[in-house]
């Protein structure tokens, strides 16, 4: 690979044996930045920490490699390492929520809400989702990344997550309620043409 | 179909992998629910949120970079000035801490040795004599809150058996005939039909014995046997306390039955079941049952011991002797001697405890300095020059 840096000329390897780790690290983690990466940035919503976390991951997953022991997939193991250092450093974040979001249980439609979506353009919809999922609490938005941005089955979620696969389900289903929520509260979307609210959600 | 059960079909929609019924009819709800399109379209486009390009060069160079710059053979490091404390603070804990500890065998041994060979002298010789003594107490009147608690729980009433009390007292005396009142509890015990339940003796500050005694006592002589027992030694505290757990014991018992009768139902339901899983679901829910059922009759069982059987708290302090030297002004080179021989003495016994603990600890200390010797060779190779 070009990108592997020279080595400086003060440095001399000490022994095989290390050179050897990072060259094994480095190829079995090369075609699996780009996925480490991504889940990252669908994590931490921004690029910054997305490149900090990413980077952290990596080296986190490179210092325990010899922990690894290959009875799972690398892939999976790396993963797991990687929403680890963001669930992390979320949690750090201490965002606020506002509790109306978490306690209720269903959420209003303003009307014509869904048209009004389906006529914004893409890239437009892309930010707002982004911005939504952004405002979830770290710990809805681990399962709900991972299975409706990532693409992963609840099972694997939930072996990623170290989670129960009936919490990860719940936890899914309710950040999908509360992600509809915040869309359907967020003013420059459904409000913007000043449409009164419409009634609730009919059951 | 509402939408509650559509969003359970949700994720089996977006998948594509709804069977033809169900992707009907969640089609027909599609059409007329404007709130579930919605819900649908946010998760589709959640789905083409993830992306697969490039990643920023920043992190594809940062992390091959740190890679390398992690292999990077660190210096290493002689002990700095910290470290060199807190090894010789862990020195200094051992040494100490081990001669304390061999010290504290020596000790415990004083405590028992003695006071055993006492309680065997006492309980035969003299354990008849106090034995009237108590029963006398006996007799003493009681506490008010005591009258009222012997009239709950006389012998075994009809009413007793329903009403479940839990009755609980401590009583602390402090004592200058130790071994004696401690011969006399027992006897005390012995005729109150109670058992012990716990003993256990240690040394206060003063070096003076104390012993902890649980007693279980039928619960109709719990007031004998504290009457009795608050005559031997002198009295320094008493409690009681009667805890009615009817309610709670009738709420078990309720929920036994049902839980028993639950049972009988899924028992029958099993008899009836016609596929794997209907029996895989009841025998399940049968062994749950089995686990509740289980724990309710051993959480009863266990209040009923403790209803049966009263427990008696009991401490037994032994006072120091008068001391009579005490009460003399001593004058100052006296002080000064005595000090320096209870330091002496003092300072004698830690040597021996030391020289204890160093015969004991040394299997350990030769291992570990062979370790250290055998890793220090160990970083010298790996360094050389």
């Amino acid at each position: 690979m070009g990108i592997i840096p020279r080595r400086k000329g003060g440095r001399q390897a000490v022994g095989g044996t290390r050179d050897d780790k990072a060259q094994r690290f480095e190829q079995l983690a090369a075609p699996l930045e780009k996925q480490v990466y991504h889940t990252c940035f669908n994590l931490m919503g921004n690029r910054e920490d997305a490149e900090d976390c990413a980077q952290e991951a990596m080296l986190r997953a490179f210092r325990a490699l010899d922990t690894f022991r290959g009875d799972a997939q690398f892939s999976t193991w790396l993963y797991k390492i990687a929403v680890r250092v963001c669930l992390d450093a979320l949690r750090k974040r201490r965002q606020t929520v506002s509790l109306d979001l978490l306690s209720e249980s269903g959420w209003e439609v303003p009307d014509g809400a869904p048209e009004l979506y389906e006529q914004l353009e893409k890239g437009e919809r892309r930010r707002l989702l982004r911005d939504a999922i952004g405002q979830l609490p770290a710990d809805f938005k681990a399962p709900q990344v991972l299975v409706d941005l990532q693409g992963l089955s609840y099972e694997e979620a939930a072996d990623v997550l170290g989670l129960p696969l009936g919490t990860v389900k719940s936890r899914v289903y309710r950040a999908r309620r509360i992600l509809l929520r915040i869309l359907s509260q967020s003013g420059e979307l459904f409000l913007r043409d000043g449409r009164p609210k419409g009634e609730g959600r009919e059951d | 179909m509402d939408c509650n059960r559509f969003e359970t079909l949700l994720d089996q929609y977006l998948d594509g992998t709804l069977a033809n019924g169900a992707l009907r009819e969640a089609e027909e709800h599609l059409a007329d629910c404007p709130a579930c399109r919605l819900h649908l379209k946010v998760l589709e486009d959640c789905r083409e949120l993830n992306e697969d390009g490039e990643v920023p060069a920043a992190f594809g160079l940062g992390w091959r970079q740190k890679l390398h710059e992690q292999e990077a053979p660190k210096p290493v490091k002689q002990f700095p000035g910290i470290t060199r404390w807190l090894a010789a603070a862990a020195v200094l804990i051992l040494v100490f801490g081990g001669t304390w500890l061999a010290g504290r065998e020596r000790r415990d041994a004083a405590v028992s040795a003695p006071g055993q060979a006492g309680y065997k002298a006492y309980s035969v010789e003299e354990g008849g004599g106090v034995y009237g003594g108590a029963a006398d107490m006996a007799a003493a009147p009681r506490s008010a809150e005591s009258n009222v608690m012997a009239e709950a729980s006389p012998a075994k009433s009809d009413d007793a058996a329903r009403q479940k009390i839990i009755r609980t007292a401590r009583l602390e005396l402090s004592t200058r005939a130790f071994d004696a009142d401690y011969a006399a509890m027992l006897a005390a015990l012995d005729k109150a039909g109670g058992r012990v339940q716990n003993t256990s003796l240690s040394l206060n500050y003063d070096g003076m014995r104390v012993l902890y005694l649980t007693l279980r006592v039928p619960a109709g002589r719990l007031d004998g046997l504290a009457g009795a027992v608050k005559g031997i030694g002198r009295l320094v505290s008493f409690s009681e306390s009667a805890d009615d757990v009817s309610e709670q014991y009738a709420d078990m018992d309720s929920r036994l039955k049902t839980q028993q009768a639950k049972m009988e139902r899924l028992r029958a339901l099993l008899a009836q079941a016609q596929t794997v899983e209907d029996l895989i679901t009841l025998e399940s829910a049968i062994s749950d049952t089995q686990y509740e059922i289980d724990r309710l009759t051993g959480q009863m069982r266990g209040i009923d011991s403790r209803v049966d059987d009263a427990t008696l708290d009991l401490v037994l302090t032994e006072l120091s002797p008068v001391q009579t030297s005490q009460d003399r002004e001593e004058s100052l080179p006296e002080r000064v001697r005595n000090g320096v021989a209870a330091a002496w003495k003092q300072f004698t016994l830690w040597l021996g405890d030391l020289v204890v603990f160093l015969s004991i600890a040394l299997p350990y200390l030769i291992a570990l300095a062979v370790l250290v010797l055998v890793i220090r060779l160990m970083i010298k190779r790996r360094k050389p020059k």
